[in-house]
């Protein structure tokens, strides 16, 4: 039978009165994708799993420690474990945004997903695959993934079930003809949210994935780092790509009939 | 409905009719009107899920222990004792069978009441794949003066292999009478109670074995469900932050934390267009059409049975085997019930019980800057709060993928208090202290929305409840079912404002704007449960809104739900500026319906 989870927020906005407010603090449950430095721990551990997840490299963002462009992107994991077997049917992620474009909106969440004036590192123009400033971005990576049996802890020996990757979002476009503006479709109540109609990006995903008794499923989302002056990738999603957009995470599982 | 039972006959019987064909005759029957029922599956009960999401536990809320002394002007402000942060959640019957006795407000429960078991409990939270525990972004607080916690700004959601030790966890399920029956508003009964000891989070090889760690799985539980009571988890993490005279020196926090309770409950009839209600959004094909209506068609299974006076054989033409062998063919090829994701059924269908109960928990509010909102920071902190606003907004959207009816919408609103931090390092934030005084209004809605990648567009309302000033029942109270007092501590210090949770119905309704007809059964005036679900072109065609006679504004072709509140005169200036609106990690919504097999 069908179950349904969900997930999700409205992060704080970026710009209010008040130099304490900003949305450097806090992001949880975002977390960084790399384990390599640790400061708190008095006798810190070896690190098991210096990559979280698998297939979440984007352009212009090295994961390899020893690359000189070396850093973290941010990631978000939901594990779902099933004492069951069950069938993963589908995944939906909700980027929501503002229809800025609507009069009556006063914008908070703009995010614009095309490169700045500075194209990804090794993804500049001759190379293989080029990316320039006004490209669609290919920086936010969605993948599940099923731990092993026999070593459930190494995220190396995960099977990965579905990855989106190296894809522009900015074809999934909640709509493709901007929703009307406030006041001109009949709203539900309570009528006129300050961001205008739906919009932003729904990603859906079919899966239609069995997962296999006792078995534990994460959905990681990544995101771009957040960007510094001392990191040339001209990110749209700048320095907390976190609070750039509203969220949204709709997982749709069949589970069994039982006795 | 027949349950199916073969005679025994001692040796030497003579056989009859009676004996061999008439069982299969009634089989025949079920299954060529579609009424095969619960009581003749060996699997009869379905499986839904509560699952809650929470982005972050924290010491912006007391798990730990906190110094007694005065806080933000506040005496005494957390006691001396750590507090289990709780989430409340109901699962009441379908409409059909929601009934209660207005004088005595006491339920009334029939065999039809649906019996529901919980099965499972399981928690998961996000370690980094990695043996430690994360920093919080919380400092520990001053033992002296007590100070509000500070942001860390140095170590903050770095892991941690010292103190995995703050991951000890206990998980409760508790129980209680809803006020709306009468009951009290302390928890009654600790239905399930689970230690989680954080040993096993410290393995590199395996953090849940056995069921117990990362993810936790508690299985085989066997928890009867009252349906009319209300229910909660409750988490206590007392080492989470830093304790007086305790080996751990930071604080932590519980990330991405996904908590699921897998229930099962007997098969129940798929809801129809007819009665006891007519069912609002319902497609047509199903119940006005010719075709596809479970009740009219159905299989030509045909047993013949031997002339009279002639002998029962097993393989002619009338034989017992021969029969058998008509029915086994029917069973090999399954029997159908239920829906498609696209609300289509099946051409011929024989299962009378293929729906359970379904729960959708939306989160609202949740994942604030100071663990809720609060008096003192909202204005201008919050989303849209700037500038010339001045309400609170909140939205969720949930794809539809599956169809199902819904039945229920409950809101389950949080006053639990919480500790803000202040990120600036400056001092003078006072503690989200007591519930809002002021005459805020909260509006609640949940619609269907269709023009998600389409060319239409529109919403059709579903639910709707517009309540205010929380500190006058007349008009905050006129849809509650339930107050909940979850801590104990601060409950007590809150004198006149010591509930920690509410319940409350969200009534569903034909329109935006426009009243429920009265016609559903629930705790309050509702209107008749209503068909969601995306559709093909067949499928399109709907019954009109029960209680307006319109048509649906999502024309049969609803892609999503969303789940829309706001939050209006609020105390911008208020008496006390500790005044919770919104609880630790936000309110719920529990769109709670009938799905089917798929």
């Amino acid at each position: 039978m069908p179950v349904t989870y969900f997930a999700g927020w409205t992060p704080p906005p970026s710009v209010v009165p008040g130099a304490d407010v900003t949305r450097a603090t806090p992001r949880f449950p975002w977390q960084e994708s790399l384990n390599a430095s640790q400061t708190v721990s008095t006798t810190p551990g070896p690190i098991t799993n210096p990559q979280r997840a698998k297939g979440y490299k984007i352009p212009g963002v090295q994961t390899i420690e020893e690359d000189t462009l070396y850093t973290s992107q941010m990631m978000w994991t939901t594990c779902f474990p099933f004492s069951a077997p069950a069938i993963l049917k589908k995944i939906y992620v909700h980027i929501g945004r503002d229809k800025d474009a609507d009069p009556a909106v006063t914008s908070e969440y703009n995010l614009n997903p095309v490169y700045g004036g500075v194209a990804p590192d090794g993804f500049a123009a001759g190379s293989t695959v080029a990316l320039a400033a006004g490209d669609p971005t290919l920086d936010f990576v969605v993948t599940t993934e099923v731990s092993s049996l026999f070593s459930p802890e190494d995220r190396s020996r995960t099977d990965v079930e579905v990855t989106r990757n190296h894809f522009s979002f900015s074809n999934d476009l909640f709509r493709a003809v901007p929703w009307p503006n406030i006041g001109s479709f009949t709203d539900m109540n309570p009528a006129g949210w300050p961001g205008g109609g739906p919009f932003g990006w729904m990603i859906p995903l079919n899966v239609d994935v069995p997962l296999h008794q006792n078995s534990r499923l994460r959905v990681n989302l990544a995101l771009p780092p957040g960007t510094t002056t001392s990191y040339p990738y001209n990110s749209p999603w700048g320095g907390t790509p976190w609070g750039e957009a509203q969220w949204g995470l709709t997982v749709v599982v069949l589970e069994e009939i039982t006795s | 409905m027949t349950k199916i039972r073969r005679p025994n006959l001692t040796r030497g019987t003579k056989l009859l009719v009676e004996h061999t064909h008439a069982p299969l005759v009634a089989i025949a029957g079920d299954l060529n009107t579609a009424s095969v029922g619960e009581e003749n599956l060996t699997e009869n009960k379905g499986t839904f899920r509560v699952n809650l999401h929470i982005p972050y536990l924290a010491n912006d809320y007391a798990f730990s222990t906190y110094t007694s002394q005065t806080y933000g002007g506040v005496a005494n402000a957390f006691g001396a004792e750590g507090e289990p942060f709780s989430i409340p959640f109901t699962l009441p019957p379908f409409q059909q069978q929601f009934s209660f006795d207005n004088t005595s407000k006491e339920p009334v429960v029939t065999e039809a009441t649906p019996k529901i078991t919980m099965t499972e409990l399981s928690l998961s939270f996000d370690q980094r794949a990695e043996p430690v525990s994360i920093v919080d972004f919380v400092t520990p607080q001053a033992a002296a003066p007590a100070t509000e916690p500070l942001a860390n700004t140095t170590t903050a959601y770095e892991m941690d292999h010292d103190e995995v030790s703050a991951y000890n966890i206990q998980l409760s399920i508790w129980e209680k009478k809803p006020t709306f029956f009468n009951g009290p508003v302390d928890i009654e009964r600790t239905v399930f109670n689970a230690p989680i000891s954080s040993d096993n989070l410290s393995g590199t090889f395996d953090r849940g074995v056995g069921g117990v760690g990362n993810p936790t799985i508690l299985r085989d539980l066997g928890v009867p469900i009252d349906p009319f009571k209300t229910y909660g988890i409750s988490i206590r993490m007392p080492a989470l932050g830093k304790l007086a005279g305790a080996p751990n020196v930071r604080n932590h926090a519980l990330v991405s934390v996904q908590i699921s309770m897998k229930f099962k409950s007997t098969m129940s009839e798929r809801d129809i267009y007819g009665s006891p209600y007519n069912l609002s959004n319902k497609p047509t094909k199903d119940t006005n059409g010719a075709i596809r209506d479970a009740a009219v068609t159905g299989l030509s299974t045909t047993i013949l049975t031997p002339a009279p006076q002639t002998i029962i054989t097993a393989d002619d033409t009338t034989g017992v085997n021969t029969q058998i062998a008509t029915i086994d063919e029917v069973y090999r090829k399954k029997l159908s019930g239920g829906y498609t994701d696209n609300a289509e059924v099946a051409a011929m269908q024989q299962l009378a019980d293929d729906s359970c109960l379904e729960v959708i928990s939306v989160p609202m509010f949740n994942n604030r800057r100071q663990g809720g909102i609060y008096a003192d920071t909202w204005d201008g902190v919050e989303p849209y709060t700037s500038g010339a606003r001045a309400d609170l907004w909140e939205r969720k959207i949930i794809p539809l993928f599956y169809p199902f009816v819904i039945h229920h919408v409950v809101l389950a609103w949080n006053w639990q208090r919480f500790i803000p931090v202040a990120f600036s390092g400056a001092s003078g934030l006072v503690p989200a202290w007591e519930q809002c005084q002021t005459a805020m209004t909260a509006e609640v809605g949940v619609g269907l929305g269709t023009g998600m990648k389409g060319d239409a567009f529109g919403y059709q309302q579903v639910a709707a409840l517009s309540i205010s000033d929380p500190k006058t029942p007349a008009t905050w109270e006129t849809h509650l079912i339930d107050k909940i007092k979850t801590t104990r501590n601060w409950a007590a210090q809150r004198a006149g404002t010591d509930i920690d949770w509410e319940m409350h119905q969200v009534p569903l309704v034909p329109g935006a704007g426009v009243a429920a007809s009265g016609n559903g059964s629930s705790w309050f005036s509702t209107n008749v449960p209503m068909f969601a679900g995306k559709a093909w072109s067949p499928t399109a065609a709907r019954t009109v809104m029960e209680g307006s006679g319109a048509a649906s504004r999502t024309f049969g072709q609803e892609q999503f739900l969303e789940v829309r509140m706001k939050l209006g005169t609020l105390p911008v200036a208020p008496a006390n500026s500790g005044e919770v609106i919104v609880g630790y990690q936000g309110h719920w919504v529990y769109i709670i319906g009938k799905k089917s097999i798929t």
